[in-house]
């Protein structure tokens, strides 16, 4: 899921160099840490969240392989 | 990969006239020199001579949107497969892989990946392309989907299940449940919940014809949970009198309450 959303995120952005991605595991939910270089936060988030919420679709999608949830954070 | 290469008198003519021959708009296509021959004697007699080859460049975003989806897909748990394909300035994405509908709604999923592409592949490229995507052929597998549901349901009912409640699902989804189960003898069909909970439960046929008569003596917190069935789910059944007589005690009642919930979801 990582993998995932770094891959996507990184080709999101301006500066792929500062997408730094954590997985934080919990017993059911597992939360994805995203943060990326202050220039590129508006591209991974999008217009009016559009692209955040696209992610957050496709890790839902992917998440199911281990039988969690998981949820994306975005980090400033 | 169309290509062409064309000799003009200048760079600008001679990619014109491959544009020509191409139908092409000049931000779709690569342009490369071939030969630059100087103008002929003493450098200003004549014309330049210039080859240039002219590439149609979708290809190289179809590879890229190709290779995106591909990865991204990858990700998931279920097999998703992904054909790509260009018609002018849009990429349309036809994923196949139906199982992904356990987890979620197929076109969320579908507009998600969408966006992303076409951010992705946008940002390599200099002119805007849409993309969009969809599930192949999504009605009619959907609804045979349904249909092996219901009938696997009506199946464990029949083996001696006391009742079944389905997965919540939209109106119309609900409806070829219903539907599908309508002649199905052994079994009847209601919905139940409200809002987006509303499923279709499955009873075997024997106690919906002794649940209705005892349902209209019920108060009326006990009929909103579970509202009766349509009438057709009993009209394939062959008439008795005591059917007859619980539908026409149940058709009195819906008059003043059953109808307002119902009317606002018609397959229920």
């Amino acid at each position: 899921m990582k993998d995932l959303i770094e891959y996507i995120a990184k080709n999101l952005v301006e500066k792929p160099e500062a997408v730094v991605v954590h997985e934080v595991a919990g017993e059911k939910t597992t939360i994805i840490e995203v943060s990326v270089d202050r220039e590129d936060i508006g591209r991974i988030i999008g217009k009016k969240g559009r692209t955040a919420r696209a992610l957050r679709t496709i890790l839902n999608a992917a998440a199911m392989k281990q039988n969690k949830r998981a949820s994306l954070e975005i980090l400033e | 990969m169309r290509t062409v290469e064309v000799e003009g008198n200048s760079r600008v003519d001679a990619t014109r006239r491959a544009l020509e021959l191409l139908g092409a708009d000049v931000d779709d296509v690569k342009v490369e020199v071939l030969r630059e021959e100087p103008r002929g004697m003493f450098g200003f007699l004549g014309f330049k001579r210039v080859t240039v080859r002219v590439t149609i460049v979708e290809e190289n975003v179809l590879e890229d949107a190709a290779e995106i989806i591909n990865r991204i897909v990858s990700f998931l748990p279920v097999p998703v497969e992904a054909r790509v394909e260009m018609h002018k300035h849009t990429v349309h994405l036809e994923l196949a892989g139906h199982e992904l509908r356990q987890f979620q709604k197929e076109e969320d999923f579908a507009d998600a990946l969408a966006h992303v592409v076409e951010l992705v592949v946008n940002r390599r490229a200099k002119n805007k392309i849409a993309v969009k995507a969809s599930f192949a052929e999504d009605k009619i597998s959907r609804e045979e989907e349904l249909q092996r549901l219901a009938r696997a349901a009506a199946d464990r009912i029949a083996s001696g299940r006391a009742q079944e409640a389905l997965a919540p699902m939209t109106p119309r989804d609900r409806r070829t449940v219903h539907m599908t189960l309508e002649r199905d003898g052994r079994v009847v069909t209601e919905s139940g919940g409200t809002g987006n909970k509303r499923h279709v439960v499955v009873y075997p046929a024997a106690a919906r014809r002794k649940r209705a008569p005892e349902a209209a003596g019920k108060p009326k917190g006990e009929r909103r949970a579970r509202p009766p069935s349509r009438p057709r789910a009993q009209t394939s059944e062959p008439e008795k009198a005591g059917a007859k007589r619980a539908k026409s005690s149940r058709r009195r009642r819906r008059k003043p309450k059953g109808d307002g919930p119902e009317k606002k979801q018609p397959p229920s």
